[in-house]
């Protein structure tokens, strides 16, 4: 992906750009808002990574300016800021994610890969397909190589979740935010207990595994092989 | 600065000197109406004698003749001598038929005037007298009113030095009445003094007198013992901090000064950075878990209240959390009455009944039985999360509720330690009550939110709640 990098720390940008850049992404590093705002308007990219604190144009301005000028390139926010107050006002100024300072870098590819992407799929869909493991949302079933799976409502969410981003990085925090709205790090492994409890219908019954653990990063589901 | 200038600048002599004032202006008022109402009395006597008396001599006069009349007069001039008696008769072609007055003093109706006292003294003497008109002459009676004057003088006189005795004393009272004042202020000063000195323990000492300045040292006082509570928790804060901190970090230190002195392989230089990341993760949610506390009890986030269904959040929660539970062996229990509302945040809200579900599946040995309520009762929405674990002696359940408490045991209990203080802060934000109870075995905690979300708004007293705030020591 081609991403754009606005972040006036030198040493964070440092540690993106070359972040990214190791993973195969394209990456125009800025360290001002209004330069950023400027490549932004005048290049195309597919991701932005903005940080919230930029001196003279702020993260949030920026963000504002560029859509109001119709702009809808994906924008993740980086803060040091905490707090649900910062990261609901930055996702109502045009944010599409939010990440905290310190983050893991594992956790941001797979935000922005999430991200990225989200422009170029259609939002309307009626089933999710990843190799042979087919969901019908409306009936809300699932199968797998034709065989039904019986599903808890709790594990039919977070299957969706993982197969709407098929082959992709899907963090703990993901799922924790996008599936239940947690905006909390819980203490006990409830989301390992979900995974290892679809594990046990979509994976265990079959002779092959779908939902593969990336350690240190989190959850990635694809067409056995 | 001298004692003297001192009671003369304090307030109680300030105040004496006003009273003093204002009671000398008040006198002063006084004799002026005094003297008003005096004087008209005497001149109302005046006119009451003087008609009396023209009244008398003119029915003298039609009874005789004006020569008895005449007679009459001249009887009472050569009687009263230094009597203050004024008359004179006049006859129509001038001439003095009786009296002492000058043919000139003749006149008709009420006069005032002067004349000497003996013909060609300087002395002046005051007159007041009524002219009539008799068949052939003019009559006129007057009398002197000097006594009047003397009498308006004396009360002027008696006035004028009650009213700089009164002031005097009321300056003499007032210096003695501010010694008192002026002492016990001067012990305030010295606490005062002390405390900004670093000497938190000192106190203003009291009288029994429980007169104002009593009151206002007991409040004193009472406000130095919060003050010195609430630096003691901010101290206990600090070092629970330090000490929550410093554990991670050491242990962090420590894993990278192991690597770096002696470089293992890269599956064990991997499990070290690993190591270290874990370890760096657990600062960082200490961090984040204070930064969220001390933002929530700011109580800023409370503009952002929206209506939101308990119920729906309640039923989200332990749908997830069944299968925790599950796995763990624990029974779970859920009775959730439907439709419950109330103006909140939502994601605190979740968040609230997460750590409070996540302490009970923590906490509890296995297996138990793990019950989360909620039903509408009259205007509240009663929430109860209740276990069947150790759960906390009776005797600590006020002592837990105390803000930034932590029972000593809880320091070697897993976690940032800081779930139920977000409970509480949480709670203190939406104007819940949190209360613990014992369930025999285990523990009960309810929540309350009052009047269904209508009653607390922006507006919701923050120090009223607060002592319901508590951070249990698990957690």
């Amino acid at each position: 992906m081609r991403i754009l990098v606005v972040e006036d720390d030198e040493k964070t940008l440092h540690y993106l750009t070359t972040g990214l850049e190791q993973e195969g992404h394209v990456t125009d590093a800025v360290q001002s808002g209004t330069d950023g705002l400027e490549l932004a308007l005048s290049r195309s990219y597919d991701v932005l990574v903005v940080d919230r604190m930029l001196p003279i144009l702020d993260g949030l301005t920026l963000v504002r300016t560029l859509r109001s000028k119709r702009i809808w390139t994906p924008v993740l926010f980086l803060t040091s800021v905490g707090g649900v107050d910062d990261r609901v006002e930055g996702l109502e100024a045009g944010a599409d994610d939010y990440l905290l300072k310190p983050f893991a870098f594992s956790e941001l590819l797979a935000r922005l890969n999430a991200i990225g992407r989200r422009s170029t799929t259609p939002i309307e869909q009626v089933s999710l397909k990843v190799g042979d493991l087919e969901m019908d949302l409306l009936r809300r079933t699932v199968s797998r190589a034709g065989v039904p799976i019986d599903l808890q409502p709790q594990e039919f969410r977070v299957l969706e979740y993982l197969m709407r981003n098929p082959g992709r990085v899907v963090t703990k925090t993901m799922l924790l935010e996008r599936v239940w709205e947690f905006h909390f790090d819980p203490r006990t492994n409830v989301v390992e207990v979900h995974i290892s409890r679809l594990r046990a219908k979509v994976d265990k019954p079959f002779a092959s595994e779908m939902i593969n653990t990336i350690r240190g990063a989190g959850y990635l589901i694809a067409a056995a092989h | 600065m001298p004692p003297l200038i001192e009671n003369i600048r304090s307030t109680a002599f300030k105040l004496a000197v006003r009273y003093a004032l204002f009671f000398a202006l008040s006198t002063v008022a006084i004799f002026a109406i005094t003297y008003q109402a005096a004087g008209r009395h005497l001149l109302d006597m005046f006119h009451a004698s003087l008609s009396a008396d023209t009244r008398e001599l003119i029915a003298l006069s039609t009874r005789e003749d004006i020569a008895g009349l005449a007679e009459e007069i001249q009887e009472r001039v050569s009687q009263g001598g230094a009597n203050d008696d004024y008359y004179l008769l006049l006859s129509d072609d001038g001439r003095v038929l009786a009296g002492n007055l000058a043919p000139t003093e003749a006149f008709l109706g009420w006069r005032e005037w002067e004349r000497p006292i003996r013909p060609g003294s300087s002395e002046k003497d005051h007159l007041i007298g009524l002219g009539t008109k008799l068949p052939g002459a003019t009559m006129v009676a007057a009398q002197s009113v000097i006594a009047m004057s003397e009498t308006q003088q004396v009360i002027l006189n008696t006035f004028a030095w009650g009213t700089l005795i009164s002031i005097l004393l009321g300056l003499a009272g007032g210096y003695a009445q501010s010694q008192g004042p002026v002492q016990r202020l001067r012990e305030i000063a010295h606490t005062t003094r002390a405390i900004v000195e670093g000497r938190f323990d000192k106190r203003i000492p009291t009288g029994g007198s429980r007169d104002d300045l009593d009151r206002l040292s007991l409040d004193i006082n009472r406000m130095l013992d919060r003050i010195q509570d609430l630096m003691q928790s901010l101290k206990q804060v600090s070092s629970d901090i330090a000490h929550d901190l410093r554990t991670p970090i050491s242990r962090l230190r420590q894993g990278l000064d192991a690597l770096q002195r002696r470089p293992g392989t890269v599956v064990e230089t991997q499990a070290a950075i690993e190591a270290a990341l874990k370890e760096v993760d657990i600062i960082i949610d200490t961090f984040d878990a204070l930064l969220r506390i001390a933002q929530i009890e700011g109580g800023a986030r409370r503009a952002n209240f929206r209506r939101v269904d308990l119920s729906a959040i309640l039923e989200n929660l332990t749908a997830v959390y069944a299968s925790v539970a599950e796995d763990r062996g624990h029974l779970f229990e859920v009775e959730i009455e439907k439709g419950c509302q109330l103006r909140g945040d939502r994601d605190l809200l979740t968040q609230l009944f997460a750590n409070l579900i996540e302490n009970a599946l923590t906490h509890v040995p296995v297996p138990s039985t793990i019950t989360v309520k909620l039903r509408r009762a009259g205007k509240e929405l009663q929430c109860i999360v209740a276990d069947e674990g150790p759960g906390i002696p009776e005797q600590e359940h006020d002592k837990v509720f105390r803000r930034l408490y932590r029972l000593e045991r809880s320091r070697t209990t897993p976690g940032s330690g800081l779930g139920l203080s977000m409970v509480a802060a949480i709670a203190d934000l939406h104007g819940a009550m949190v209360r613990l109870e014992n369930n025999r075995p285990g523990l009960i905690v309810s929540v309350t939110f009052d009047g269904m979300g209508q009653t607390f708004d922006s507006s919701w007293p923050l120090m009223t709640i607060g002592r319901q705030g508590a951070q249990l020591p698990v957690g």
